[in-house]
């Protein structure tokens, strides 16, 4: 009886150690997701539970390099929006424009794009100089998210 | 804590005193309440002795409390002689330096014993130690339109077509007359988008820039659609189209001084009676702004 005990104890002893209990106690604990290999996923959730909001964003930091100017290409954050928000969902234009519309303003380095929906809108914001984009941000409008 | 106490028991032993006069049949006056009470004395501007307990006058000066026994006023830091115009002891700074707060610029600063750098006038001083110059007004940021707003369309690329409108804004940043030249700014843009009056979007990002020899930072300023063919131009300009912009500049100042300022500028296309045309134009809301210091850190106390 008690050895299954000792088993599962010795098992358990190293997943317990890399919670963050210890070491990393003090700081605010984060959920984040490998959506493609080095690229982060970010939630963030209505206080019922339900999801409001995501960012999308490339590491820096892999074990190959340190990349200082890591962005995504426009292609590739359409691909994770079809993923994450299907059309079906998304509902017709948002803010009075033709469903699809991209909206881009520029001022001086920086450059964001929004293309709104009904129900779900795809912000990003990147560098004037760089056709990619920094981060992308996906918000379910109908969803909001809480005031902190 | 003390003028509470002071409060609750003055009132309390006069009228001890006023209940042991009567019962001796003695009047009271005035003076004789004045005299008993009246635990600490000041000088106002008039000459005129007040109590210093009067809680209904409080400080004295700028906001100080006077002491009572000597004539000084307490700034915090040090204490203040009004009658000499001067500190009673040199200034000082947590950290230890040789002249602390000096400005090799203004001699006025070396003296470790004015007031405000002899400029009562001018100044007031927060905590008895010597303010610093403020070095952020020498310097002023001017806008200027470099490029008017032109509207283009692109041609058709994969079942969309983008038209946008792009000009272009340049801050020169000068300290006095001299440009200034290679500085590190940091811009914290705010736009406001509408179109026919309804708002689309607000949103706020940041970013570092270098001003280049001539101390100019140029600004790129576009805003465009991208939709199914024949369709973006008239987005651009069959409806009005307004993007306004806030930006707050901060650089840190040859002398060291954190320097912020803000400039307003309008995009839009909305002609004279507020109707969309196919014109736009870039209105510089700040054409010239003089920086101020931005959020400084506390002086050592």
């Amino acid at each position: 009886m008690i050895k299954p005990i000792i088993w599962v104890g010795v098992y358990c002893l190293p997943l317990l150690l890399a919670l963050p209990t210890g070491r990393f106690s003090q700081y605010h604990r984060i959920e984040s997701y490998e959506i493609r290999p080095g690229i982060l996923l970010t939630p963030v959730y209505a206080p019922d539970g339900e999801l409001c909001k995501v960012s999308i964003e490339r590491r820096r930091y892999s074990k190959v390099s340190v990349d200082l100017d890591a962005d995504i290409p426009k292609e590739q954050i359409d691909s994770f929006f079809d993923e994450l928000a299907p059309q079906q969902e998304r509902g017709k234009g948002g803010l009075g424009l033709p469903a699809g519309t991209e909206v881009t303003e520029t001022d001086g380095g920086t450059r964001t794009t929004l293309i709104p929906y009904e129900n779900v809108s795809l912000e990003m914001y990147g560098k004037t100089e760089s056709r990619n984009y920094a981060v992308a941000i996906i918000t379910w409008n109908k969803r909001p998210c809480a005031a902190k | 804590m003390l003028a509470a106490a002071k409060d609750e028991f003055v009132p309390l032993l006069a009228a001890v005193l006023l209940a042991e006069n009567s019962r001796r049949g003695v009047a009271t006056s005035t003076n004789e309440l004045h005299r008993a009470f009246c635990l600490a004395n000041s000088n106002t501007a008039t000459g005129l002795d007040v109590c210093l307990y009067d809680s209904g006058r409080g400080s004295r000066s700028t906001g100080k409390e006077r002491d009572a026994e000597s004539g000084l006023d307490y700034f915090g830091a040090r204490y203040y002689g009004s009658g000499l115009g001067r500190f009673t002891s040199p200034d000082w700074s947590a950290r230890p330096e040789p002249v602390p707060y000096a400005d090799l610029g203004n001699p006025q600063s070396l003296n470790q014993y004015s007031y405000v750098l002899n400029n009562p006038l001018g100044r007031a001083d927060a905590d008895g130690h010597c303010p610093a110059e403020d070095q952020c007004s020498k310097i002023t940021v001017t806008a200027q339109v470099a490029k008017e707003p032109t509207v283009k369309t692109d041609p058709p690329k994969g079942g969309k077509q983008t038209a946008t409108v792009e000009g272009e804004v340049h801050y020169t940043i000068k300290d006095g007359v001299k440009p200034l030249a290679g500085t590190q700014v940091h811009e914290v843009v705010t736009n406001q988008v509408s179109r026919d009056g309804v708002q689309q979007r607000a949103q706020t990002t940041t970013r570092d820039d270098k001003t280049n020899e001539q101390g100019v930072i140029g600004d790129q300023v576009s805003h465009s659609y991208t939709a199914i063919p024949g369709l973006a131009e008239g987005m651009l300009t069959d409806s009005v189209n307004t993007k306004e912009t806030t930006q707050v500049l901060t650089i840190t100042s040859p002398s060291g001084a954190v320097c912020q300022c803000t400039e307003k500028r309008t995009l839009t296309n909305a002609d004279a009676n507020g109707q969309a045309s196919d014109e736009y134009r870039i209105d510089l809301k700040t054409p010239k702004v003089q920086m101020s210091p931005a959020q400084t850190p506390p002086k050592p106390q």
